[in-house]
């Protein structure tokens, strides 16, 4: 078997028993803890209380939840919502998911389209202000958390000049402040990481060859270098990914878009345990799948990281 | 800048030199005074202050800045700078237990794994690899959503109600520093195994020292500029942790506050009252930054070849 896919394989095994203790760390967390997820509400009655425990299966002694629980999602099925009658988890994860990807997706293309070209920018004449001016702004931008930069944005461009629409997530111009406010850190970091990446590769022996043979500096530093100087940047797309899931339970909630993000954080007050669980189960999955991609990818480029 | 001649006072030793380097970067000199001000103001501040943090005016209501109240009153006719007072001594120190608490547990992993080597020290990167692709700040919220509430409950029948209002911080900081940890395990445990193949811990070796005395006495003191850094490169990532959970409302409650959740009330008001968030937020960001760059300046003094590598 090509060493490539035995590693692709190999890393998709290995996430199942992960998945596994993620799966069951949340469950257990979830279940050890005193009183349940009605006792809020005083209106039920003992009876109507008992019937909404049994109806959820809650009644059943743990082992038995446990297994029930395990089974269903080894199906794909993370049961019904407590505080969204009516509602699976699947159901609303189904309904959510694509707003998440989407201001997900827009963030990725700021990171990418800002990030890296800032960070070409300042390679090109390092230690001049072509250089600082990027990277200074660069630096603030890993200063600024989403919960800071968000409201302030709002309140710039949409509450004083009124450019755009600061709330819901319907028109175009809607998406333009939350990836903004997502992407923006991740644009900083990428910077600085690709003008480090490309300093190093611009000292390397390929390159004054290229020079030598009368390539123009502008093509030595886009062509030669620069294709050399990524490597890091795909190393770091994993936890870019990673960073802009968790990011967007800020951003969704400070611009009001109806995702996966905001969902978890009204369940996360609300105590809706199958739902914490399912959102939790889902993105552990994610990550796992992207790091295991972003690993794959790393190996195919480069040949050391190959054969270990 | 003129450059003068330092008669080197202190010959040369390791600290003296870090120190020297330490104070020719300018601006993260700069920031480390500026956060010691800080510290001291939120330390100090509260008991200067002739408001309270937690007294409500509602005849007040929310106020500009003036002579009386220096970044003006809150919704609910509190004292902003007071809260905000309150709030960095919150965030602060959230952050310094948890980084407290990351340092022990992943200065003692990366160590143990580096020094054993082999398949133990295999397995137990390959548990730090699994935690790093895990989805930590949910399982940060799960956690306080799950057991702040019992904690609190606990607390109060055990008649400690004085602590009860501080169950959240303790499970906050816990969550934390069990997730900032990971970090400086992989970094020890890389320089531990430089280390341990050098000449002195061999000596010590053969001089009949066990493990436990070798890691302790030896290796321990090797690795302080490596500890000293990562912790201030943890210390800003676990205050924008800690405000994090508090923008969402699921950190510290009311009356108690900290600088996330300043910033969330103030999110919540700024169309009539933009100096409830910009006051919170340029704190709160001026502390990252000076946070940031104390951490830069003490790599560039302690470690000054990790530095030029990543220029």
């Amino acid at each position: 078997m090509p060493p490539l896919l035995r590693r692709a394989l190999v890393g998709l095994l290995e996430i199942i028993p992960v998945l596994w203790v993620v799966a069951s760390i949340t469950f257990f967390m979830a279940r050890v803890v005193p009183g349940g997820p009605f006792d809020r509400e005083r209106s039920l009655t003992p009876e109507a209380a008992e019937a909404n425990m049994a109806y959820f299966g809650l009644d059943q002694p743990l082992p038995v939840q446990y297994c029930h629980y395990l089974w269903n999602l080894v199906h794909g099925d993370l049961g019904p919502s407590l505080q969204n009658p009516g509602w699976s988890v699947n159901e609303l994860l189904a309904q959510k998911a694509p707003i998440s990807a989407e201001l997900g997706l827009w963030a990725l293309v700021v990171a990418l389209v800002v990030g890296v070209p800032a960070g070409v920018l300042a390679a090109s004449r390092p230690r001049t202000w072509v250089d600082y001016a990027p990277m200074s702004l660069a630096m603030l931008g890993i200063c600024l958390p989403t919960f800071v930069l968000g409201p302030i944005l709002i309140l710039v461009f949409g509450l004083k000049l009124e450019w755009v629409n600061v709330n819901g997530w319907f028109t175009a111009s809607d998406r333009i402040l939350p990836a903004i406010t997502l992407g923006l850190y991740f644009a900083a970091f990428l910077a600085r990481l690709t003008r480090g990446s490309l300093l190093e590769a611009r000292q390397q022996d390929y390159v004054r060859t290229a020079r030598a043979k009368g390539c123009s500096p502008t093509r030595v530093l886009l062509v030669h270098a620069l294709r050399n100087a990524l490597a890091p940047v795909v190393a770091f797309l994993g936890p870019t990914i990673a960073g802009l899931v968790t990011g967007s339970f800020v951003v969704e909630s400070i611009f009001q878009i109806p995702g996966i993000g905001r969902l978890f954080v009204e369940a996360a007050l609300d105590k809706d345990y199958p739902l914490l669980i399912g959102v939790t189960v889902l993105f552990a999955t994610l990550l796992l799948l992207c790091n295991w991609f972003a690993d794959l990818v790393l190996a195919y480029l480069n040949p050391k990281a190959r054969l270990e | 800048m003129s450059k003068k001649v330092h008669a080197p006072a202190i010959a040369s030793t390791l600290w003296g030199d870090a120190w020297r380097r330490f104070g020719q970067h300018r601006v993260a000199l700069g920031c480390l005074v500026l956060l010691i001000v800080l510290v001291l103001s939120c330390v100090v501040g509260p008991f200067l202050s002739p408001y309270s943090y937690s007294n409500q005016n509602l005849a007040l209501g929310p106020t500009p800045p003036s002579f009386a109240h220096w970044f003006g009153t809150d919704m609910l006719g509190r004292d902003l700078l007071s809260r905000l007072l309150v709030g960095g001594c919150v965030s602060l120190g959230v952050g310094l237990l948890a980084t407290t608490i990351a340092l022990t547990i992943g200065v003692s992993w990366g160590m143990a794994a580096g020094y054993a080597g082999g398949r133990l020290e295999r397995f137990m990167m390959r548990i730090v690899d699994i935690l790093y692709s895990l989805p930590f700040t949910l399982f940060a919220i799960l956690l306080m959503v799950l057991f702040a509430e019992p904690l609190q409950t606990k607390l109060h029948q055990l008649q400690w109600d004085a602590c009860a209002p501080y169950g959240r911080l303790f499970l906050l900081f816990l969550a934390i520093g069990a997730f900032e940890w990971l970090t400086m395990a992989r970094i020890v445990r890389a320089r531990t195994q430089e280390l341990k193949n050098l000449a002195f811990i061999e000596a010590a070796r053969s001089l009949g020292r066990g493990p436990v005395a070798i890691l302790w006495h030896h290796l321990l003191p090797n690795l302080a500029g490596l500890i000293i850094i990562y912790a201030t490169l943890t210390l800003p990532d676990a205050v924008l942790m800690e405000s994090f959970i508090s923008f969402l409302g699921l950190g510290v409650q009311p009356p108690l506050t900290s600088w996330g959740d300043l910033i969330n009330i103030g999110a919540n008001s700024m169309e009539e009252y933009p100096w409830i968030l910009i006051f919170p937020s340029v704190f709160f960001a001026a502390t990252l930054f000076a946070l940031n760059f104390v951490g830069d300046g003490l790599r560039d003094a302690l470690d000054p070849r990790a530095s030029r590598g990543n220029d």
